[in-house]
């Protein structure tokens, strides 16, 4: 290359570095963020489809035998709570149940995790057109992850349990004791505003208890994990979620019948 | 316009692979093979590799200009070191190593960016494994198209 040319290159160089970093400084976390990732998601969804039922044929062939036993135990689980829950309605301790109109779960795929909020939000590929609204719970292999925060034509937001700003209050299911999970964005969850008397265990079950109108009760959450050490008059508890949030790619949305959540 | 079919090949492969892979850097290797057969100008490997590593940004990172950054330090580097070595020397194997330096230094910005880096790793080394066929392919073909034009 000529000098000229090689000097030119260089200060386009210059230019080009000094953009991308401007572009990492200004951007993260601004509308003009989300707008462009909606239209360049928009716009790829349509190459982009043969390869994901490539990949859907792909899971749909390999990975049904994987998937089975663990489907098959799952079903052993549900069905030991299913007998459970006939025997109490038969002994008219709890009324019928039946789901409400338009209840159900939604299958849908991880699009995006950002590194620099991957303990903090997902973007998934099902939005307003499917029925998601913001306040559904997402849970992954049985157990709930987060909640739908925002909500798209075609895309949802969720925000995950390990995320400080989502605090969801939970009941440990062999004491009735009410909580509260939060995260602290570095891939932990605790449970938080337990007095120091009560006496948990560890691998004492956790699910989301019926005092608020956020989520709906009784969706399995996590373990207690450990305790941690007292503060005032409460212990916090470190939880270990049921979901492996390392490996999120399917998740699972409940719609619910009802308007949006609180 | 064939770099811009080489960056949708690497995302269509990265939505099939999305479960289990990083997909080998397509898009770097595509422009160093450009950039050693001289198919594309210095300036016009510049901005490619910043557009595109914009768009992957935007597709899935989500840290807009990082990726753009890390190609362009990259072209940089190739296109000031490839233009210091004679024609003589220009070799399938230089461009190999070079092209792995590069993928490397590429991959390992990528995989020093996720919060957690434990399970990154072995996406990470496989990433590296799976470029190798293909380096050495960049290898051949960003020489071959040089001694070609000569």
């Amino acid at each position: 290359m000529a000098d000229n040319g090689l000097r030119d290159f260089r200060i386009q160089g210059i230019i080009a570095v000094t953009l991308a970093l401007f572009l990492m400084g200004v951007t993260a976390g601004t509308p003009l963020k989300s707008a462009l990732e909606r239209t360049v998601i928009s716009v790829l969804d349509f190459p982009e489809r043969p390869a994901r039922l490539l990949l859907d044929g792909i899971l749909a062939t390999g990975g049904w035998v994987e998937e089975r036993g663990s489907l098959l135990e799952r079903i052993d689980v549900l069905q030991a709570e299913n007998l459970a829950l006939r025997r109490r309605i038969e002994e008219g301790l709890i009324p019928p149940l039946s789901p409400e109109k338009g209840e159900r779960t939604l299958t849908t795929r991880v699009l995006s995790r950002s590194p620099l909020s991957w303990w903090r939000e997902i973007r998934i590929d099902k939005g307003s057109d499917d029925g998601i609204r913001p306040g559904d719970p997402a849970m992954s292999d049985g157990f709930l992850i987060g909640r739908v925060t925002r909500v798209e034509s075609g895309f949802s937001t969720i925000e995950l349990l390990t995320s400080p700003g989502l605090l969801i209050p939970v009941v440990v299911d062999q004491t009735r004791d009410l909580g509260v999970v939060a995260g602290d964005e570095k891939g932990q969850v605790h449970l938080l505003y337990l007095p120091v008397d009560r006496e948990l265990e560890v691998e004492m079950g956790l699910s989301t208890a019926l005092v608020s109108e956020q989520l709906p009760p009784g969706i399995p959450v996590g373990f207690i994990a450990a305790e941690e050490p007292e503060d005032g008059a409460f212990r916090p508890y470190r939880v270990r979620l049921g979901a492996d949030l390392t490996r999120l790619y399917r998740i699972q949305i409940g719609i619910s019948g009802r308007g949006a959540r609180s | 316009m064939t770099i811009a079919l080489i960056w949708l090949l690497q995302d269509l492969f990265q939505v099939v692979a999305a479960e289990t892979l990083l997909v080998p850097d397509l898009f770097l290797l595509g422009l160093l093979v450009f950039g050693a057969s001289e198919k594309l100008s210095p300036q016009g490997l510049l901005w490619s590799a910043f557009v595109g590593g914009l768009f992957w940004d935007v597709r899935w990172t989500g840290l807009f200009g990082f990726t753009a950054f890390l190609d362009v330090v990259a072209v940089w580097f190739f296109v000031e070191l490839w233009g210091r070595i004679p024609q003589a020397g220009r070799t399938p194997i230089l461009l190999s190593f070079l092209a792995l330096g590069l993928h490397i230094f590429v991959g390992l910005g990528h995989f020093l960016s996720w919060a957690e880096l434990e399970p990154m790793e072995s996406l990470f080394v496989n990433q590296q494994i799976l470029a190798l066929p293909i380096i050495v392919f960049v290898g051949w073909r960003g020489c071959r198209g040089t001694r070609g034009d000569e």
